[in-house]
This record gives C-alpha cells, structure tokens and sequence, in this order.
C-alpha cells in the first residue's frame, strides 16, 4: 500500500507540474510567426568588429548599425541590372512601410555595402545612392575589412570577368536584416518578392 | 489587301519595329531603356520577344546609332549568387516568348555618343544570324518607374 500511495502522490506531483507548465506556457505567446519570405535566425547573429567608410568617408562600423534596422545589400555600382532593380525594390518596400509606421525611426535604412572598392570612391557612392530616394545610403571600405564582414554573414564576392562595362563582380544578392542590437536577424534570398518582404517587415517590427 | 489590314499591318510597323528582313521576324513588345544611374554612362534596354513563326530565330548582333557598343548580356542567379556573362546571340524557338527584363536577360549599352535624358528615344539595331535587321524604337524612362 506504502508504495502505491507513493505511486498515487508521485503521479499527482506530476500532473500539478504539467498543469502549472502548460499554464506558464500559455501565459506567453508562443505562437510560431508565419514568415511568407524572410529566413529568420534562431538565434540573432552578432556582427563582427569591422571598419568600412560610408558615402560621406565617415567610418561605418558595427555600432553605426545600433539604433536603426537595416537592409543590406552587397553589390556595385557598375553594376547595370540586378543591383539598381534591388535597390529600387527595397526603396518600394521601404515607401509602402512609411504608409504604416508614421514614424521615421521604425523605417528601415537601406544599404549598399560596395564589393567594388577600386572604383566605388564614396562620391562616387553618394551620388549613385542618392538616386534612390530617401534612406539609401551607400559604404565601401578595404577589400580585408569587406571580407571579413561578408564572410561573417554568408555573403561571397568575388571579381569575375572583363566585360565591355570594365569588369563585373560576382556576389551573393540576399538582402540581410540587421536589427537595433547590431544583429543579423533575417535573410531574404534573391529575387526580392516585394509584398512579401513588405508583410515580414511588418512582422519583425512588432 | 484591303485597306483595314493595310492600316494594321502600318500601325503594327510603327508601334512595335521595322523589320529590314525577308523571313519571318520576332514581335516586339514593352521596349524601354532606362537612363543610366548618376555617375554611370552604361544603359540598359529590356524587351518582351515572341516568335510567331514556325522556324526559330536567332539575334547575334545588336547596335545602337546613340551607342558605341551593344551587347547581350545576362544576369544568372546560380545558389544565391548573381553572375553576368556576355552572349554572343540567343535563339527563339518557333511560337516562344522571351523576356529581356531586370535580373535575366538585357541589353548592355555602353559609351553613349551623348546624354540621354528620360523621354528621348535610342534605336536599337537587332540583327538576324541570316543578316536581316531587327530595328526597335525604344523610348528612354528612369529608372524605378516600372517598380511598384
């Protein structure tokens, strides 16, 4: 009998635990987010320690990312297609979050890192961002402080062929995002959905 | 032929291209140029192509009177990581489609002979691997107006 109570208080122990667990569990939302596009880390990535220059020769470092969010795309401005369309796409997806967040510091910066520092000077830097309107920013730094960072969050480049435009570089076109810690938080492969990338964006502000 | 194809076939000529060619030619749609970015002088053109004829078709040469040099290119996105290579021509098959757009497929204008400004036109001279000419009058936009 000894032992059956045992049993009986043992198996009661337990069920007061599950309960008490389950209650605890409820009491925050544990509901998985429904991302349509962006892979979210598990766990945020902090950047590396890197030095890079923006468009105005100021030093960009990890720091120069806290505070803000920020989407980062690795490309050039020789580049004739694929980086000018991205650029423009995350301009948009930036424009229809303005309708939604009034206010300006939820807004994403939006950033070209340049893997084409031999020609991509920050004038030369400034005057191609500014074209896309507000929140696009552009930086470019030495070619050892450039692969250390892309190398970091997964990001290849590399000098290709000699073409009629000069030369390309090759490179990954995932847009990443950077959150207020100085964090890698997200990923969205190529090619940007807009809509998509809109709605994840909202999420990842909540 | 009576008068309303006459008409068409004059409006198709002007509102898609001309044709210097005996055979069968590729429609031409959607043309644009986009203005090159500050600081840049290269430009890009896209177009839609189909082939309605019963024979492929093959550009392997293409120029631009406002341009130095032309040239296919494309962009492949290949694990993630975006590469552009040149082509020396492409072929479209018998009743197929192809689009030159952003990310893919474009045409690579380099060296302008002088500025070119949103609302100007380029000529584009597309030449056929039998020798005809493929001629397209492509307006020029900014960039990002095709964007939404």
């Amino acid at each position: 009998m000894g032992s059956s109570r045992k049993i009986v208080a043992v198996t009661l122990a337990a069920l007061a635990l599950s309960v008490a667990a389950v209650l605890a569990f409820r009491s925050v939302d544990h509901t998985p987010r429904q991302f349509l596009y962006a892979t979210v880390l598990p766990e945020p990535m902090v950047l590396p320690e890197f030095r890079l220059n923006d468009q105005d020769g100021q030093p960009l470092t990890r720091d120069s990312f806290r505070d803000r969010r920020t989407l980062l795309f690795f490309g050039f401005t020789h580049c004739p297609d694929i980086c000018p369309a991205t650029l423009q796409q995350l301009a948009v997806v930036r424009r229809k979050l303005a309708l939604e967040l009034p206010d300006e510091q939820d807004l994403p910066d939006i950033l070209l890192i340049s893997v084409d520092p031999e020609r991509d000077t920050p004038q030369v830097l400034r005057e191609y961002a500014g074209h896309f309107g507000d929140g696009v920013t552009a930086a470019s730094g030495e070619l050892g402080e450039l692969t250390k960072l892309a190398a970091a969050l997964g990001i290849y480049f590399e000098k290709g062929d000699v073409s009629g435009n000069g030369y390309n570089v090759n490179h990954s076109a995932a847009v990443l995002m950077i959150n207020r810690a100085a964090e890698f938080q997200a990923v969205f492969s190529a090619p940007i959905d807009i809509d998509a990338m809109f709605a994840d964006l909202m999420l990842l502000s909540e | 032929m009576n008068r309303q194809a006459v008409m068409l076939l004059l409006a198709m000529l002007v509102i898609t291209a001309c044709s210097r060619h005996d055979g069968p030619a590729l429609d031409v749609s959607n043309v644009r140029v986009l203005a090159p970015l500050p600081g840049r002088s290269a430009s890009v053109a896209y177009m839609d192509m189909h082939n309605r004829s019963q024979h492929p078709l093959t550009i392997d040469g293409i120029s631009s009177p406002e341009f130095v040099r032309a040239e296919i290119h494309e962009t492949t996105l290949s694990d993630g990581i975006a590469r552009m290579q040149a082509l020396e021509s492409i072929t479209v098959d018998a009743g197929a489609r192809l689009s030159f757009a952003p990310a893919g497929l474009h045409i690579m204008l380099l060296d302008p002979r002088k500025g070119l400004l949103p609302g100007a036109t380029v000529r584009l001279e597309l030449r056929y691997s039998d020798g005809g000419l493929l001629i397209v009058d492509a307006p020029v936009r900014t960039r990002g107006d095709d964007v939404k």
